[in-house]
């Protein structure tokens, strides 16, 4: 038998133990290879009227190397670990150093060159698939057609053979323990009773409650700063959850001698004791990377889903134009004519308002500033044609100020009373703030609404160029129109009329924007989350033949077969589902961040969407389960 | 009154090539209440098998098995499990006490699956060991005591529920000449003052002269029957002549240490 038979023979015998660790790097690899071959394919990679898609693939591609890079390093780190006696058992027998480490190497390239290989496989079935999904999502005329870059394939197999030597080397420069002795401890050293400190558990919980509080009390004002200062909360404060607070949990636990000792909890409890601490990091790990995956495909998600509120929120008039200054105001009719013939050809259901406003300056603490004046009665026939609350104006010494939606969420200092200013004429008013109505032109400033007599005071007075004149649209089921309002926008004479703004228009930009991202979010949280799954299901079968050992001798003394697959699906469960609760936690308390600052409620696809994160983990969870009884069941 | 009863049993293990190897061949055996019965042979006579098939862990090929006058042949592996529990004791060979629990923990356990009060539990610990010399190691950990004392732990755990039958494979097989002499004495020692029943199986001669019959077995068949006669120092020798005469064994260093 040669050195490197030697090493093949190792990988083939250990296949079960590698196998976790193979398909997750499969997968990584087959994953990088499709967003390789859509990045270089011909009809993309042509493409110039995308760059920010391109920059998107890119920036996907190098996350998930990266990604890939510190989880096959962790993996083989485990693994190593779990053989330890192994090679110490090879170093008695007389392996020397040098070919210690050069069975490592040659070992971990086998796996890595298979990986490689049935993961560019893997990859070549499931590109046709991706790149017609992809084709369909950014809106690409017809399909991609079926084609694999060279290049696509060199720089996968490049950079994932140096991936996975630098993890080998990196993995035996750790492993440079030079007594055999060490090694033959390996996994077998006593345990040591678990220590924590009460003052650090709570420390945990403080941190955790306080970044939960300052989420759910985020506006959108704040929640930039805020954003940071949580993540410096929420992530120590995770990790003493699982490495002091869980033992001193679990140490009460104990202390409770009517439920340690009730049969087979003894065992779950004593056993939990020690793995919670040993997988405490682990544990962190999964919990911190599946809130990230929730979090991101949540936030993501919901905001897709909310784009038809959002616009309503934000663009109240379905559609609206505007005309500046008596000339215009004079060829207006024309573009409104335009815009109801093409309605009525697509046979469009709507209503339509026309209003006078007028330019104004207002003194607010010192600054001078526009404003848009209008009169009471026009407001009226707005908010009929927008459908809300009329609000009652009874003085010419109130008005109402109209805010946007944007502002009216968060307590700015308004003031009391402002002064209108137009030339010669001055007005004092006390101001009523009310959510606007209009389509907001955030460069000229608010519109505010005074009685008619005092309107027509200032109208009166007005210069030419202060006249304007706005056109709002109601449009029936405006969801479905979408691209008749974005037709005749660009049909609209931009001279004469300005500022077109539409439902329709945030909503297709919203769409768009996020459709790409949330492509990309979706991905690397699936991504993120299988990781997270992969890990765990690796750490169940480096724990298994110890676990197994353990099991025939308590069969010895009278454990059923069925009390010993309630222990195991007990323990299995905790290790998959803390950290997935832990993690749900988590991300309601974002998606409350996150609802603070959107109008449609985000509870059903947030949901939504965690109820197929647990349905895809549970089929995960009674896989691995099943696989694990069957084990013990085997040699029993 | 016979506590356990074994007529004409036999074991055969097949293997994937389809041949078939008769570890145990046509063997009856009876073991009265109360008695201290030894089993040895050379390697590979079938010994460890044997106790398996009598204490139920392993499955006969034909025959019948009595313990407590239950025949333990013919209920299912979920049933035997429970049986196990109340009315068999085990001892092994690396002790098997679990290394995330205490001593007395581990000792507790049986009676813990069992679904016993913390309180009944507690007693029945104190009696059982002080009755083995074990209570100042009560709550250290497994791996903080030494070998003899973590043998009594598991014997202290194979006697805690009083089960009807004991069963030991090679007990003193890690064990050094000082712990071996404990462990043996504790082992004698219940069987004399509590009457507990016990199969041993054990290569060395000086243990098995603790019992108080001796059944000698080979290729799986009955080979020879000593009795304990006045002298443990007679019986010892008796012990080493069988051996020899059963060939294959007698070059193991068998120090006299009486
Ligand atoms: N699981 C098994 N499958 C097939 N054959 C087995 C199996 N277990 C034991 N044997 C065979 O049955 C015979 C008896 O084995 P057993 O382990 O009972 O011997 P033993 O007397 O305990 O030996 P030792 O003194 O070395 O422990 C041996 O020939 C062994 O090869
Ligand atoms: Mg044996």
């Amino acid at each position: 038998m040669t050195f490197r038979q030697f090493a093949f023979n190792n990988v083939k015998r250990n296949a079960r133990q590698y196998l976790s660790y193979f398909f997750s790097c499969m997968f990584s690899v087959a994953v990088f290879f499709i967003y390789a071959v859509i990045m270089y394919h011909p009809e993309i990679d042509g493409h110039d009227f995308r760059e920010n898609v391109q920059r998107g693939i890119m920036s996907v591609e190098v996350i998930i190397f990266v990604f890939s890079f510190l989880f096959v390093l962790y993996s083989t780190g485990a693994f190593i670990k779990s053989r330890k006696k192994e090679y110490g058992l090879l170093m008695t027998l007389g392996i020397s150093k040098k070919q210690l480490n050069g069975l490592l190497i040659l070992e971990n390239t086998i796996i890595g060159v298979v990986s490689i290989v049935s993961g560019l496989l893997v990859g070549i079935i499931f590109a046709n698939i991706f790149i017609m999904g992809f084709s369909q999502i950014l809106g690409i005329e017809g399909t991609l057609g079926f084609y694999i870059a060279p290049k696509a394939v060199i720089l996968t197999v490049i950079s994932y053979f140096i991936m996975f030597e630098c993890n080998s080397i990196i993995v035996v420069w750790t492993l440079r323990t030079n007594a055999v002795i060490e090694l033959f401890r390996g996994m077998k050293a006593p345990k040591i009773v678990p220590k924590f400190s009460w003052i650090l558990s709570i420390f945990a919980i403080a941190l955790i409650v306080s970044a939960y509080y300052l989420a759910a009390t985020a506006s959108i004002m704040t929640i930039f700063q805020r954003m940071f200062i949580i993540l410096i909360l929420i992530i120590p404060g995770t990790y003493f959850l699982y490495t002091q607070f869980s033992v001193a949990f679990i140490s009460l636990l104990k202390r409770r001698k009517n439920v340690y000792y009730h049969q087979t909890n003894i065992l779950t409890i004593s056993e939990l004791n020690y793995k919670m601490k040993d997988h405490a990091r682990l544990l962190f790990f999964v919990t911190i990377l599946s809130a990230i995956s929730f979090t991101a495909s949540g936030v993501l998600y919901s905001a897709f889903q909310s784009a038809e509120t959002e616009a309503a929120a934000y663009t109240p008039n379905d559609f609206s134009f505007l005309s500046r200054g008596a000339d215009n105001v004079a060829k207006m009719d024309q573009e409104i004519k335009k815009v109801i013939q093409s309605f009525e050809k697509n046979q469009v259901d709507f209503e339509m308002t026309v209003v006078d406003r007028k330019m104004a300056q207002i003194t607010n603490m010192d600054s001078e500033t526009w404003i848009h004046l209008m009169s009471y009665s026009d407001y009226k026939k707005l908010a009929e044609l927008a459908e809300t609350k009329i609000y009652p104006l009874n003085s010419e010494q109130k008005t109402l100020l109209m805010l946007p939606y944007l502002m009216s969420s968060n307590n700015l200092n308004i003031p009391d009373s402002i002064t209108v200013q137009s030339k010669n004429y001055e007005s004092q008013l006390e101001t009523v703030p009310i959510l606007s109505i209009v389509n907001d032109i955030y460069q000229t400033g608010y519109t505010i609404v005074v009685t008619d007599s005092l309107y027509q005071r200032f109208a009166n007075v007005a210069e030419s160029e202060e006249m304007y004149r706005y056109a709002a649209f109601s449009i029936t089921n405006w969801v479905r129109h979408t691209d008749i309002v974005k037709n005749i926008s660009m049909e609209l004479n931009q001279d004469v009329v300005s500022n077109i703004d539409s439902k329709a228009d945030f909503y297709n930009v919203m769409k768009n924007s996020l459709s790409h991202t949330l492509f990309f979010g979706l991905f690397i949280s699936v991504l993120f989350f299988l990781a997270a799954g992969s890990i765990l299901y690796f750490k169940m079968y480096q724990d298994l033949d110890k676990d197994i050992e353990q099991y025939k001798a308590l069969y010895r003394i009278g454990l059923t077969i069925k009390e010993m697959k309630i222990i195991a699906t007990k323990q299995i469960a905790y290790l998959f589902f803390i950290p997935f609760g832990l993690a749900v936690l988590h991300a309601s308390f974002a998606f409350k961040a996150l609802q603070n600052m959107l109008a449609s409620s985000i509870v059903i696809p947030s949901i939504t969407l965690i109820s197929c994160y647990l349905l895809i983990y549970a089929v995960y969870f009674f896989f691995i389960r099943g696989l694990y009884i069957a084990k013990i069941k085997k040699v029993m | 009154m016979a506590m356990l009863e074994a007529k004409n049993i036999s074991k055969i293990y097949g293997s994937k090539r389809g041949i078939e190897h008769k570890a145990i061949d046509n063997i009856s055996l009876t073991i009265n209440k109360g008695e201290f019965v030894g089993v040895m042979g050379p390697s590979g006579s079938g010994k460890t098998t044997l106790l398996n098939v009598l204490s139920t862990i392993d499955r006969i090929s034909a025959g019948v098995i009595e313990i407590n006058n239950q025949d333990v042949t013919r209920i299912s592996k979920e049933k035997l499990a429970k049986f196990r529990r109340k009315q068999i004791g085990f001892i092994f060979q690396d002790f098997n006490l679990l290394d995330t629990l205490t001593i007395a923990e581990n000792i507790m356990l049986p009676l813990t699956l069992d679904g016993w009060k913390v309180k009944d539990m507690e007693q029945r610990l104190v009696k059982v060991a002080k009755q083995l010399g074990i209570d100042s190691i009560l709550r250290n950990r497994s791996f903080e005591v030494s070998g003899g004392q973590m043998q009594r732990a598991a014997i202290a755990r194979a006697i805690i529920h009083e089960p009807a039958i004991i069963f030991a494979d090679e007990p003193t097989g890690n064990l050094d000449s000082k712990a071996s002499k404990q462990v043996m004495e504790a082992l004698s020692d219940l069987n004399r003052k509590k009457e507990a029943t016990t199969l041993m199986v054990t290569h060395d001669p000086f243990a098995a002269s603790f019992c108080e019959r001796i059944v000698f077995i080979k290729d799986g068949k009955l080979f020879n029957q000593l009795d304990k006669g006045d002298s443990r120092q007679a019986f010892f020798q008796e012990i080493l002549n069988v051996q020899s005469m059963l060939g294959g064994d007698t070059d193991d260093f068998q120090t006299v240490r009486l």
